[in-house]
């Protein structure tokens, strides 16, 4: 019987073709999209990790995931309760829960269990695969969560998940290949939380890679307080990507209903702009009626050409690092100096 | 640096506190206009004692009383006459006591008093209205910006000889664009021109005629000393100018000789922007005498994203906005002159309904509210950088209005993502600009420039 039991197993793991795992996609883009339409089925967390799960062809580990947030969500609650923030504004109570989050990404903190004294060590950056081209996973929260070691994607949406957890909202902020945070406080107005440093850096540090025209601020491709639709687009993109990395001779159908479906949450989402017209360039090069192509190709020309106009340009994955670095560099020219409140260390 | 009068530092301290004063406010549903209902003094009135009932009142005499039928016609009479005559001076009292506090509390004033009587005050009148009938479109930036600084000057200035200084200074231009063999239809062309004129030394061959660059002005350069210090009038005549008259006079020798040229602004600056044929725009900072890419203004490290999203910074000014600083200019001539009184919010209403998110119209009201304020709650023994005090405004709806007013304006411009520049802050920025990397940044500008200039006149 048991033998029966582990033949029906094979077989049903080799018949697991492409097909059934595009499943996994279909799957997290109908829930993407229901968030979209129906803001109370909102999650962020949701979000991300139906993307990761279904790259991993439903294998993620819930179980771990749930427990792992639940620990960080634990220790914020007790941070909370436990240290005092010194803050005069009535939003105390709203910028004391961002605070502990910070302190749960970024601080040092000791802790006594059972009467031994430990020192919670907070998540780091990984220098060694910045942009998943090793392995896509590697920009993922669930990867954070094992490793402790993420990126500019993966420790502003753990940032995200976490705020979210707590009640309060933390609004993503796009520059040229990073993600970053933006709160708004009585004190202090907007400011920027940067995780891949733990510093609260001014906006002209995210203005200096020298890949920000002045045209994507205006327009928002840059910089702005993301709200959850625009969030969701993001997401969306992941899974664009996440499919590509799976599928790279697919046919660019599913990459474009997701990019669509981002653009009309975030119309001038430049990376979902970009994907959108990179995948119909490949389809055009397939295209064998070439008057047809030549129609298409006149089309994308327009494409690419509103993307520069709404101020993107592209900046060379090489540059990035040197960039980022700045603010370690060059701290005190780009850290805020007004957030006196957390900057504890 | 552009003329404001700072309280934003105080002004952190006050709002603050604006918000439990606020939250209290909107409770209290109080009206807009100051209503007096019952003669209950208010604590607020510092200085002014609620006048006894019993002040003029004559203690009444504590009769033992008299068996009823002892009382005679005649002490009745008496006792009725007592009564009327207390109830008498019971009224008069009441009646003291209400016009005390009337005449308190009309003396009161919630707007400064006005300058009109004063001398040449009725100039700036006259300014205002010759502004107003202006097409905010099309008009002669030359002939608004002269009448400013002529009514702060009290009509000393001379306009026909200004226009000939404008006028000849346009020939010398042009003939020196065709000496250097210059396209004359090229807006960059004539940019360029402009830009030589600014910062180098130019002679024209066949007269002889020689112009050397303009100077920037470290002394006064927020015209503090003397407002007629950031006049065009005083960089014509002396030779040296600041971030102001600057670009402005840029604007008027640009409009004589048909250039397109705008102007834009940074924290506490402005600048020209303009575009080549191929429609790719440069900045030209006229205090150094350099072109200057959008990162070194970036860089001064107090431009938000929020201000970009909003358009306060950075872009090129219309003709409708440009009028609106003018605006500015005069109310800030004006204050300067004067001080503050309705003039200068007339003024800023009028800057800010043809360009509403002009970030020096709104500084400037601020500061007007903020002065206003300190101005009524003087009058009230408030002060109002003290928050157990401020709260007390709560009992005064009109000063309360005035607050609430205040408050709105700032939560406005933090809104619109502007944040308060030092000057210390400003003076590094600017200075920052001669070195090394902004100077390469600068040839290269030149270099490509005159690579286009000559192509254009090979053609």
């Amino acid at each position: 019987m048991k033998k029966i039991i582990y033949l029906v197993l094979l077989l049903g793991f080799l018949s697991s073709t492409a097909q059934n795992k595009e499943v996994f996609f279909e799957k997290s883009y109908t829930q993407l999209n229901q968030m979209l339409e129906q803001p109370k089925d909102y999650s962020f967390k949701k979000a991300v990790f139906s993307v990761e799960d279904a790259y991993l062809d439903g294998n993620l580990d819930t179980v771990f995931i749930n427990n792992q947030i639940k620990v960080l969500h634990n220790l914020s609650l007790s941070l909370i309760k436990e240290r005092f923030l010194y803050y005069p504004e009535k939003d105390k109570e709203t910028v004391n829960k961002w605070a502990s989050v910070f302190e749960v990404m970024c601080d040092t903190i000791p802790m006594n269990l059972n009467n031994k004294n430990y020192d919670y060590i907070p998540f780091g950056y990984d220098f060694n695969d910045v942009f998943g081209h090793r392995q896509w996973s590697d920009m993922f929260v669930s990867k954070l969560l094992i490793t402790r070691k993420g990126n500019c994607h993966s420790l502003p949406y753990l940032y995200k998940i976490l705020s979210e957890e707590l009640g309060v909202e933390a609004n993503l902020a796009l520059a040229p290949n990073h993600i970053y945070i933006k709160h708004k406080s009585q004190k202090d107005g907007w400011y920027n939380t940067e995780l891949t440093s733990g510093i609260f850096p001014i906006d002209a540090w995210l203005m200096a890679s020298g890949y920000v025209h002045i045209d994507a601020i205006t327009n928002g491709v840059y910089m702005k307080a993301l709200d959850n639709n625009e969030s969701i687009a993001l997401v969306l993109l992941d899974l664009a990507q996440a499919y590509q990395n799976k599928f790279a001779e697919n046919d660019g159908t599913f990459i474009l209903k997701c990019c669509e479906a981002a653009i009309k949450a975030y119309p001038n989402f430049a990376n979902a702009l970009i994907l959108k017209a990179e995948t119909r360039k490949t389809q055009i090069e397939k295209e064998k009626n070439t008057q047809l192509a030549t129609l298409q190709l006149r089309e994308l020309e327009k494409q690419y050409a509103h993307i520069h106009q709404i101020g993107y340009r592209n900046m060379p994955e090489s540059m990035y690092l040197n960039w980022l670095l700045t603010l370690k560099t060059e701290r005190n020219k780009y850290e805020n100096k007004k957030l006196d409140t957390f900057n504890t260390r | 640096m552009l003329p404001s009068k700072s309280h934003i530092n105080l002004f952190f301290v006050i709002f603050s506190f604006l918000w439990a004063v606020f939250t209290y406010a909107q409770n209290q549903q109080f009206p807009g206009i100051p209503e007096f209902k019952a003669p209950v003094p208010s604590p607020l009135l510092g200085s002014f004692n609620q006048p006894s009932a019993n002040r003029n009142q004559p203690q009444l005499p504590t009769p033992i009383y008299p068996q009823r039928n002892n009382y005679t016609e005649r002490q009745y009479r008496a006792e009725i006459q007592n009564v009327e005559r207390n109830e008498a001076l019971r009224t008069q009292s009441i009646r003291d006591m209400e016009s005390d506090i009337e005449q308190h509390l009309s003396a009161l004033k919630y707007n400064f008093p006005s300058h009109y009587n004063k001398e040449g005050a009725k100039l700036y009148y006259d300014t205002f209205k010759a502004m107003q009938s202006v097409d905010p479109d099309n008009y002669s930036i030359k002939d608004i910006n002269f009448g400013i600084e002529n009514a702060f000057t009290a009509n000393t200035e001379n306009k026909a000889e200004f226009d000939k200084i404008i006028k000849e200074t346009g020939q010398f231009l042009k003939a020196k664009m065709k000496e250097l063999g210059y396209d004359s239809n090229s807006n960059l062309a004539k940019n360029y021109i402009l830009f030589q004129f600014f910062s180098e030394t130019l002679q024209l061959k066949a007269t002889g005629q020689k112009h050397f660059p303009f100077k920037y002005d470290f002394n006064d350069y927020m015209g503090k000393k003397d407002w007629s210090n950031m006049f065009v009038s005083k960089l014509i005549r002396s030779g040296t100018g600041q971030c102001h008259s600057m670009p402005i006079l840029y604007l008027i020798l640009a409009e004589e000789i048909g250039a397109v040229s705008y102007l834009s602004f940074s924290p506490n600056h402005s600048y020209i922007k303009f575009q080549d044929e191929r429609n790719k725009w440069y900045n030209l900072e006229l205090t150094n005498g350099m072109f200057t890419t959008d990162s070194f203004i970036l860089n001064s490290g107090f431009i938000k994203s929020e201000a970009l999203q909003n358009q306060i910074y950075m872009q090129p000014l219309s003709k409708r906005q440009l009028l609106s600083q003018s605006y500015v200019d005069l109310a800030a001539g004006y204050f300067h002159k004067y001080g503050y009184d309705q003039f200068v919010e007339v003024t800023l209403n009028m800057a800010l309904e043809l360009y509403p998110n002009n970030i020096n119209a709104n500084k400037l009201k601020a500061n007007y509210y903020t002065d206003l304020l300190f101005y009524v709650t003087r009058q009230l023994g408030i002060n109002p950088e003290k928050r157990e005090e401020l709260v007390k405004i709560k009992d005064n709806p009109a000063a309360m209005a005035i607050l609430i007013k205040t408050q709105q304006q700032y939560r406005l411009m933090d809104e619109s993502g502007f944040e308060y520049m030092p000057a210390d802050a400003y003076e590094k920025w600017l200075q920052s600009l001669n070195n090394e990397k902004n100077r390469q940044n600068n040839e290269t500008f030149s270099k490509q420039f005159k690579g286009l200039l000559k192509t254009k006149v090979k053609q």
